[in-house]
């Protein structure tokens, strides 16, 4: 990700221009000759100082840029990039600086040819300017974030202000071209078809437009050669065409009045076009330069629409890039855990103050039950033993099986007729659980004492093996009523039933010539009873 | 590395990676520990201002009702709840009960007690004296052993917590038992066991005194 603010350099023939954001938008900070002494280290100062150490953008603007359209049959997704990669190094063998960029055109399927996707390869060579300008931006130390072509990053600023200055309801053309000469004094002319790259010129002309006649009959000259390399492309009158030209105006109207072609002619300064394309530029650069705007508006970009591949690059930019993210998650980290310490510090303040208001209130209650109870004492009363004792013995009780209530209960429910043969009672373990737990356990019991109880008791009968079961099991419930009548608060369970026996119980005979009756074993039956002490 | 990413850059990086240690440190190591344990120590003190509130609200009742406590302490007294469990005493009323009852047979085990903690009789410099007692009985029938728990239960000295009782008929009356106990002789018919816990509560002074007099006395 490229940010808004950034340092541009622009590597011409003659020189290097470095722009970067002042105080009045993008302004050129110097151009520096190939050949001026100390080269890399002037340029890595003014990067870090100058230019505050912003990222770099490398723009080329050289006359040497080689473009091919080439035609790349279609492949899956996965295979295209490496076959992308396979034609670029075909195309282009002797230039490491190389990439490729895809038209909207397609070419279908013919006799001779599967259908294809159309590119624009593009690359350039590893001269001794573009060594210059590594080895200062590596110097420099300042984070890289992309190198580029400027005829390929002007062509979307061409599309972008052809769009803006068209007026609603007139069709947009075909063709722009865009014409604008640059510091070094270079005649950059970049030509856009359907919004795409066509071609780009770069042609000495006067260096002054002090002879605004001459200067305007050169560039006409020039724009003339253009077009017929536009004919070779297949430009025609009835397409439409734009032409925006970067001038003083006085040069500019000179320009517009001599050209013949059917055209819709634009002479406009330098801060008229970076106005309309929303760009922040200085006020007081020279208004008939265009290089300005070309590094304004690929400053702005948040991704270059043809970064470059060169192993030079990626050894400066990769790393920078990682050691940025790195700051970057440290600077969150760093964020994130110092609002957790202050967040924590305050919290932590807060309850020790609170600590400290509780334990000032303690002491203060506390003097005045010590006062109470020296009251109490003055009155003959022991106070804090009563009152400790009676506590404790409270306390006691809670916890205990209290027989003789429990016995007289089962007693007054079992009546004269029954007899006990089994009665037992031992403490619960204490389970304070959620329904949820206990479901998960499968106790889906509904007793809402469930969690006061304190003891289970449980009394087992033998009724004789002879016994009618519906009638037995009548009995064993209105025994359980009884018992729960005569033991209110507590909970009644009949855990067994006459029944005959199943296959858990386990059957026993030592006589065999005892007959069926006698040989026959009795029924045992239980009955739980949970509660608490009243 | 130096030369592509710059001292400067390296040294940011440093910079932030060790300020993300000591903030991480200070954090996990020292903060967030020392406010779990201010949230702890507030919860104590909370419950303890409750408690001298309780108190408070306790020790500010009527007269009346001093004087009803008073009477139900006066109870635990002569109940012996506030002696040293003398296991000769025990002993007594252990053989008084078997006697009052007829059962048949009742093996007592007085385990040796212990002091254990207790939040109410630490508030009136008390100790909580704790014995576990278990007793075995054999009895003819089992209303005996009802007896028997019966009068621990109004004569033992202290208070007897029941943990568990288990009373269980072993066989049943027949001709055979019949003409036994027409004989004279009584046949076990009922076997029981009951696990109880000795408590009493005696001042830390008198604690520590018997104990020094154990000591003296073993030597």
């Amino acid at each position: 990700m490229l940010g808004s603010s950034k340092t541009v350099l622009l590597i011409g023939d003659e020189s290097l221009s470095i722009y970067s954001s002042g105080m009045k938008g993008l302004e050129l900070i110097e151009s520096v000759p190939w050949g001026a002494d100390k080269f890399e280290e002037n340029i890595a100062k003014t990067i870090t100082k100058d230019c505050s150490g912003r990222s770099v953008v490398i723009l080329n603007d050289m006359v040497e840029q080689h473009y091919r359209k080439e035609r790349v049959p279609r492949v899956n997704i996965m295979d295209r990039k490496n076959v992308v990669k396979r034609k670029l190094n075909v195309a282009f063998p002797n230039y490491p600086v190389r990439a490729a960029f895809a038209l909207k055109e397609k070419l279908p399927k013919t006799d001779k040819a599967p259908p294809s996707n159309v590119y624009i390869f593009a690359a350039a060579p590893q001269s001794e300017q573009y060594a210059k300008t590594m080895d200062a931006v590596r110097r420099s130390l300042a984070s890289v974030t992309g190198y580029a072509l400027l005829p390929v990053e002007a062509a979307n600023m061409v599309k972008t202000l052809a769009a803006k200055l068209t007026p609603k309801g007139r069709k947009k053309s075909k063709w722009v071209v865009f014409i604008g000469q640059h510091q070094s004094g270079g005649l950059r002319q970049v030509v856009i078809k359907d919004g795409e790259l066509a071609l780009t010129r770069m042609t000495p002309v006067v260096d002054s437009d002090a002879d605004a006649d001459l200067w305007a009959s050169e560039v006409y000259q020039e724009f003339q050669a253009t077009l017929s390399y536009m004919a070779r492309f297949g430009f025609q009158t009835d397409d439409g065409l734009d032409i925006i030209c970067v001038a003083n105006p006085p040069a500019g109207e000179i320009l517009s009045g001599i050209i013949d072609t059917e055209a819709n002619v634009y002479a406009m300064t330098a801060s008229e076009i970076a106005k309309k394309l929303g760009l922040s530029i200085s006020s007081y650069i020279d208004q008939r330069y265009a290089d300005i705007l070309h590094a304004a508006w690929t400053g702005k970009q948040a991704r270059l629409q043809l970064p470059m591949q060169a192993k030079e690059l990626d050894r400066i930019s990769k790393p920078r890039q990682s050691a940025g993210i790195i700051v970057l998650v440290l600077l969150l980290s760093v964020a994130y855990l110092g609002y957790q310490v202050y967040q924590k510090t305050g919290l932590l303040a807060e309850t020790n103050e609170n600590i400290h208001d509780t334990l000032t209130r303690t002491a203060r209650l506390s003097a005045e039950y010590e006062e109470e109870v020296k009251k109490k004492e003055a009155l003959g009363f022991d106070v804090r033993m009563v009152q400790s004792a009676i506590a404790v013995k409270d306390e006691l009780d809670r916890d205990n099986i209290d027989l003789m209530p429990l016995f007289q209960g089962i007693g007054a429910g079992m009546g004269r007729d029954l007899r006990v043969d089994v009665v037992s009672a031992e403490k619960l373990k204490s389970n304070i659980l959620s329904p949820a737990v206990k479901a998960l356990q499968g106790d889906f019991s509904n007793d809402p004492n469930a969690d006061k109880n304190v003891y289970v008791a449980r009394i087992q009968l033998t009724f004789p093996s002879t016994t009618d079961i519906d009638r037995g099991n009548k009995e064993i419930d209105a025994l359980k009523e009884r018992i729960q009548k005569a033991l209110p608060g507590h909970t009644v369970e009949v855990e067994k039933y006459l029944k005959d026996i199943e296959y858990v119980d386990e059957l026993v005979m030592d006589d065999a010539k005892k007959s069926k009756e006698e040989a026959a074993q009795d029924f045992v039956i239980s009955l739980a009873i949970k509660g608490a002490n009243t | 590395m130096i030369a592509v990413l710059g001292l400067k850059r390296i040294l940011v990086v440093l910079c932030l990676v060790a300020l993300n240690c000591a903030l991480a440190g200070g954090l996990y190591l020292y903060l967030v520990p020392e406010v779990q344990k201010a949230e702890k120590e507030i919860r104590t003190v909370r419950s303890k201002e409750t408690a001298v509130r309780g108190d408070i609200d306790n020790i500010q009742l009527e007269f009346e009702q001093l004087a009803k406590q008073q009477n139900e302490y006066e109870a635990l007294r002569s109940d012996g709840f506030f002696t040293n469990q003398s296991r000769r005493h025990a002993q007594e009323v252990f053989l008084a009960a078997k006697q009052y009852s007829g059962v048949m047979d009742a093996r007592v085990n007085v385990k040796p007690g212990a002091v254990v903690a207790n939040e109410h009789a630490q508030k009136a410099d008390q100790v909580m004296l704790e014995s576990p007692v278990q007793i075995d009985f054999t009895s003819v029938d089992d209303t005996d052993i009802y007896e028997y728990i019966y009068y621990l239960d109004q004569v033992f000295p202290g208070y007897l917590s029941v943990n568990s009782v288990n009373i269980s008929r072993k066989s049943s009356l027949n001709e055979t038992i019949l003409r036994a106990i027409a004989t004279g002789v009584k046949p076990p018919l009922v076997e029981g066991t009951i696990s109880l816990t000795w408590r009493t509560m005696v001042s830390k002074a008198d604690y520590a005194s018997s104990l020094d007099q154990q000591a003296g006395g073993m030597q």
